[in-house]
């Protein structure tokens, strides 16, 4: 039994063009990867890069056009495992509004759920966690159509924890939040990481949230340009550039004081380490000094 | 005397059922031609229920929206006037394209006001202008451009009708960031440029940062907090408690500070962090 729960063998996808017209390039073009059971995985790319269809081949709602996706083994392709692939990864996407089915907010979180089969009792512990865990405990009464915009994306959050998939692929889950959301959704997703084990594929335009994973994956014009540690990724500043993305503030700003002579190291990518780095060099200078 | 004002501003969804909430409380806020302003805010905090009363989309519960000092609820002439001297931009704009070509969609609010095909033309050339929409897309359809472009095209169609306000409900969310900072840079040129009074709603303390002369702060529907970036990243644990933040680079200051480091905290863009880190290390002659 393998210990990768998504593959990816030479996968191509292009959506269908109108009739007579001439073919639409490729969205997914020739693309291999593997994720390991328990990583946490960013992925970025500029706008039309291919990161939403990468994640929609990922539980068979989109199959690929030649290649293979393989599903802790399962071919995705293969119709009669549909079912176990979709109860293994479960997928949220970047508009709340496409994934709110019921009219009481607890009632959506439920529906995963049922639809599972999960015996009633557990619903209800499964509904509260998941309701706590995005902060929307209290609006678990409320109608969904009259929440914010970032609220009702941690409704939609909540409905997929609440069926506790092996697997989260996350499209742009922060895009609508607000600062204190974002860290929020992002604690929830690390603890379910950390905690339960779950595997992570996090999409993201954050360079900041893509600073904290365990690896980081770069897509650009359908093809898989970087993939490898944040501190690996985030060096190649020009290379990232490039392709519409950047690298996080803390590191820019790191970058420019090397290039004044200030030997912070390479591997500064958060606000946090960079202020420590800043402050582990003024004790070196005053020791040098007195 | 302010271009826009809210007196006593409330508002109240749901009245009379279980789920009343009141999103509005009292907003008073006063806005000077030519300003460019940020209006942050945790979710839920009110901002766009804020934004849609500012050009007569919603009608207040109770208080008033004055523009150019009058009542936008005065007559029904003053509403619609309102409805075309304030242009309201909404979240994702793209998903409300809906024209056969580009120029057809961005023509549509000009063409609506009853303008002048020559008029029109003109409005769209300069629209397009500011969001650098290329002439050879005017034909084509908006459903073929990708997500950053159709976004521009929507932004463009409001810009078209010339407010006098134009008001931006999160204009970057779910962009890349060259995107983001194409938009960001494309709406302060055309405030500055043509001197209209702007105000975008953003969760990005970094942007606000970089562009805001004013920043408005909602918080549980009322404005709590407003002056310069300065004045209002200063406070950073009311921001904290209200589920903002500072920006990335004010936060490396404050722990900086926090660690002991004798060190400036109100620095909000690279060029100011830059500045103070190089006069930490090579200040009194010494070397890093």
């Amino acid at each position: 039994m393998s210990e990768n729960i998504l593959e990816f063998h030479n996968v191509c996808f292009r959506y269908d063009a109108d009739e007579n017209e001439a073919k639409l390039p490729f969205c997914v073009d020739d693309v291999s990867l593997t994720i390991q059971k328990g990583e946490f995985v960013a992925v970025l790319g500029a706008n039309g890069s291919g990161k939403s269809t990468l994640a929609k081949l990922s539980n068979s709602i989109l199959i690929p056009e030649s290649g293979k996706v393989l599903v802790n083994g399962m071919d995705t392709a293969d119709e009669s495992r549909s079912y176990d692939i979709r109860c293994t990864v479960g997928a949220v996407f970047q508009n709340p509004d496409n994934q709110i089915v019921a009219s009481i907010v607890e009632e959506d979180v439920a529906f995963g759920p049922e639809n599972l089969g999960v015996p009633p009792e557990e619903i209800r512990t499964r509904v509260d966690d998941a309701l706590r865990a995005v902060g929307m405990y209290d609006y678990r009464f409320h109608e969904p159509h009259k929440l914010s915009g970032g609220q009702k994306q941690r409704v939609a959050i909540a409905g997929m924890i609440a069926m506790r998939p092996e697997c989260l692929v996350l499209d742009e889950p922060t895009a609508m939040l607000d600062p204190q959301g974002r860290a929020e959704v992002m604690a929830t997703i690390r603890k379910l990481n950390r905690e339960m084990g779950m595997t992570v594929v996090f999409i993201t335009h954050f360079m900041e949230e893509a600073a904290t994973a365990d690896r980081v994956v770069v897509m650009d014009h359908a093809k898989i340009l970087l993939d490898g540690t944040p501190q690996d990724v985030f060096q190649k500043a020009d290379t990232l550039k490039r392709v519409g993305l950047d690298v996080p503030m803390a590191a820019q700003l790191a970058s420019e004081l090397r290039s004044q002579g200030v030997p912070i190291p390479k591997t500064v990518l958060t606000a946090e380490e960079f202020a420590d780095s800043i402050h582990n060099l003024l004790e070196k200078k005053t020791h040098a000094h007195s | 005397m302010p271009i826009l004002e809210t007196q006593n501003l409330t508002y109240v969804y749901g009245e009379g059922t279980p789920f009343r909430i009141e999103a509005l409380k009292n907003v008073n806020i006063s806005i000077e031609k030519g300003e460019l302003v940020g209006v942050i805010g945790h979710t839920g905090s009110g901002k766009s229920t804020l934004m849609q009363h500012l050009n007569g989309l919603l009608k207040p519960t109770s208080g008033k929206v004055l523009l150019g000092g009058e009542d936008i609820h005065a007559s029904k002439e003053a509403t619609r006037a309102a409805r075309f001297r304030v242009g309201l931009c909404f979240q994702y704009p793209e998903y409300q394209l809906f024209e056969s070509t580009v120029y057809k969609d961005i023509a549509f609010g000009p063409r609506n006001m009853g303008l002048n095909e020559t008029e029109i033309r003109e409005r769209v050339q300069r629209a397009a202008e500011f969001l650098e929409i290329r002439s050879d897309w005017m034909d084509k359809s908006p459903f073929d451009l990708s997500g950053g472009e159709k976004r521009r095209v929507a932004i463009a169609g409001v810009m078209a009708m010339q407010p006098e306000i134009l008001i931006l409900d999160e204009p970057t969310a779910g962009l890349d960031p060259r995107g983001r900072d194409r938009i960001t840079d494309m709406i302060c040129k055309y405030g500055l440029s043509t001197g209209s009074t702007v105000l975008v709603v953003s969760h990005s303390m970094d942007d606000v940062a970089s562009f805001a002369s004013r920043i408005l702060v909602m918080d549980h529907g009322q404005n709590v907090l407003g002056g310069t970036v300065d004045e209002v990243f200063r406070q950073v644990d009311k921001l904290v408690s209200m589920g903002l933040d500072v920006p990335q680079l004010t936060k490396i200051f404050l722990r900086l500070q926090a660690s002991g480091v004798s060190v400036r905290t109100d620095i909000y863009t690279l060029a100011q962090a830059k500045r103070e880190l190089l006069r930490l290390f090579f200040e009194k002659g010494g070397t890093a």
